[in-house]
């Protein structure tokens, strides 16, 4: 029983701490995303990351530094109390949030790696000298697609490779590089893992920021942008675009206005790459050591204070 | 821009004068503006009655907010242009499907002018690749000639 309680009020300040973060930060990212705008697409990307995976990792970490050990030294375990109705009914949310993210999280890998194993049946290996694999396909897929969470590939139509300039071809693929070693596909798998309703925006926001930082990343110069450019243009003249698979990043993934603005970057790089602010570690260093020192100096008040919470939820 | 803005209605559901939309503009440049600041750096050359009976009426159709600063107001705009821009095409396509026609036919309509735009746009983008292309090379070409020699 003690354990079953532990277990049950563990998971109820874990979901009580999920939602509530994951409302604020789905209702004010925009706000705080505003700020970033001047820093580097890379920059945003990541924190838009981070943003959206933080209610899982601090409701998780909270749960585990705080609420755990406040249990297990403060709880009494003579003590034979029944669970209560309000931390049976959160921990059976914890619990169902748990599954529908595994399962989103299944289903949305099942059915890429069932989209992807079609467009690659009869596609071959290109020797293009690329850091990952390259397949060329002549079935109707995304002209450049990147796929695999851990291990990347990028997968190429034939209409793509046969529209291309080489040095274009050599930038859009280094595009694709850099999605797959940005780990951008693994991070729309943990997406899915931590659903919750009002994140679309933020994740369309993280994606387009995405998109810009593997631009920037794949070039290294105002004329390798051209490229890039270029290629964005001559691929979205391809009718109809097909839809890419869930866990893939295509060059072409996002919106007609968000590739416009794209090109427009790219073809800007000379004053963007001069203008953009570079983003010290040290602004996300000093705060989390600041919120270490404060949690190590009040830690044991907090676990008393957090511990009389939770008395109060079993009443 | 000013079709949207003198066919988009705000809440109240009166459209935006064409004197509205001048100082609307203008707000969105500024960020804030307070009527003298509107009277004395535009080029627009209009009184400070006007102005600021002007963004009252705007403050009312609740398309500006206000705050006191001394005994004026210092106007911004309720909305981004961003915003505007997203609420005016809601309002444009919404009327478009309301016209009465079978659903289906506005829509075939849209997706037309839009792949139309969508080619225009392409090719725009296109021609600026080439121009800025154009520029580098001639940067690259000036910066390999030789200097000429000073003569003593």
């Amino acid at each position: 029983m003690f354990l079953a309680r532990g277990v049950a009020l563990s998971l109820s300040v874990m979901v009580l701490l999920y939602a509530s973060l994951s409302l604020v930060v789905g209702w004010g990212w925009r706000m705080v995303e505003r700020r970033f705008r001047r820093f580097s697409a890379q920059v945003t990307a990541d924190f838009l990351f981070g943003l959206r995976i933080m209610p899982l990792v601090l409701s998780g970490l909270a749960t585990l530094v705080f609420m755990v050990p406040s249990f297990l030294l403060l709880e009494p375990h003579s003590i034979d109390e029944p669970i209560g109705a309000i931390p049976l009914a959160l921990s059976c949310c914890g619990v169902l949030l748990f599954v529908v993210g595994i399962s989103k999280a299944t289903v949305a890998q099942v059915r890429t790696t069932k989209v992807v194993a079609d467009w690659s049946s009869e596609a071959t290996r290109a020797a293009t000298g690329a850091s990952v694999p390259v397949f060329r396909t002549g079935k109707v897929v995304p002209a450049l697609t990147a796929a695999g969470i851990l291990k990347s590939k990028v997968l190429m139509s034939d209409g793509a490779a046969a529209v291309l300039t080489e040095s274009e071809f050599r930038t859009a693929i280094a595009h694709e590089v850099a999605h797959g070693r940005r780990r951008d596909n693994l991070k729309k798998l943990l997406f899915r893992f931590c659903a919750f309703p009002g994140m679309a925006g933020l994740e369309k926001g993280w994606s387009e920021a995405a998109e810009m930082a593997a631009d920037d990343a794949a070039v290294s110069n105002a004329s390798e942008a051209l490229d890039l450019a270029s290629a964005l243009i001559k691929l979205s003249r391809f009718e109809p675009v097909p839809q890419s698979a869930e866990l893939t990043t295509a060059l072409l993934h996002s919106s007609a206005a968000t590739v416009s603005a794209r090109v427009e970057r790219l073809i800007a790089w000379d004053h963007i790459h001069t203008s953009t602010r570079r983003f010290s570690t040290w602004y996300a260093l000093l705060p989390a050591f600041g919120m270490v020192v404060c949690a190590a100096l009040t830690y044991n008040a907090a676990l008393s204070q957090l511990h009389l919470v939770t008395e109060w939820l079993v009443r | 821009m000013k079709r949207i803005l003198s066919s988009f209605k705000p809440a109240t559901g009166k459209a935006l004068g064409p004197l509205e939309q001048r100082l609307l503009q203008e707000l969105w440049s500024r960020g804030t503006a307070t009527v003298r600041e509107l009277v004395d750096d535009g080029d627009h050359k209009l009184a400070y009655t006007t102005v600021m009976t002007t963004l009252d009426r705007l403050f009312k159709k609740r398309v500006l907010n206000r705050v006191a600063e001394g005994k004026a107001f210092r106007y911004s705009p309720r909305l981004t242009l961003e915003e505007f821009q997203r609420a005016a095409a809601g309002e444009a396509i919404l009327q478009l499907f309301d016209s009465g026609a079978a659903s289906s036919l506005p829509l075939s309509y849209l997706v037309e002018i839009l792949t139309e735009r969508d080619t225009q746009l392409l090719d725009d983008l296109q021609q600026l690749v080439e121009e800025k292309r154009r520029e580098l090379r001639n940067r690259d070409t000036k910066s390999l000639e030789p200097k000429p020699k000073e003569r003593p």
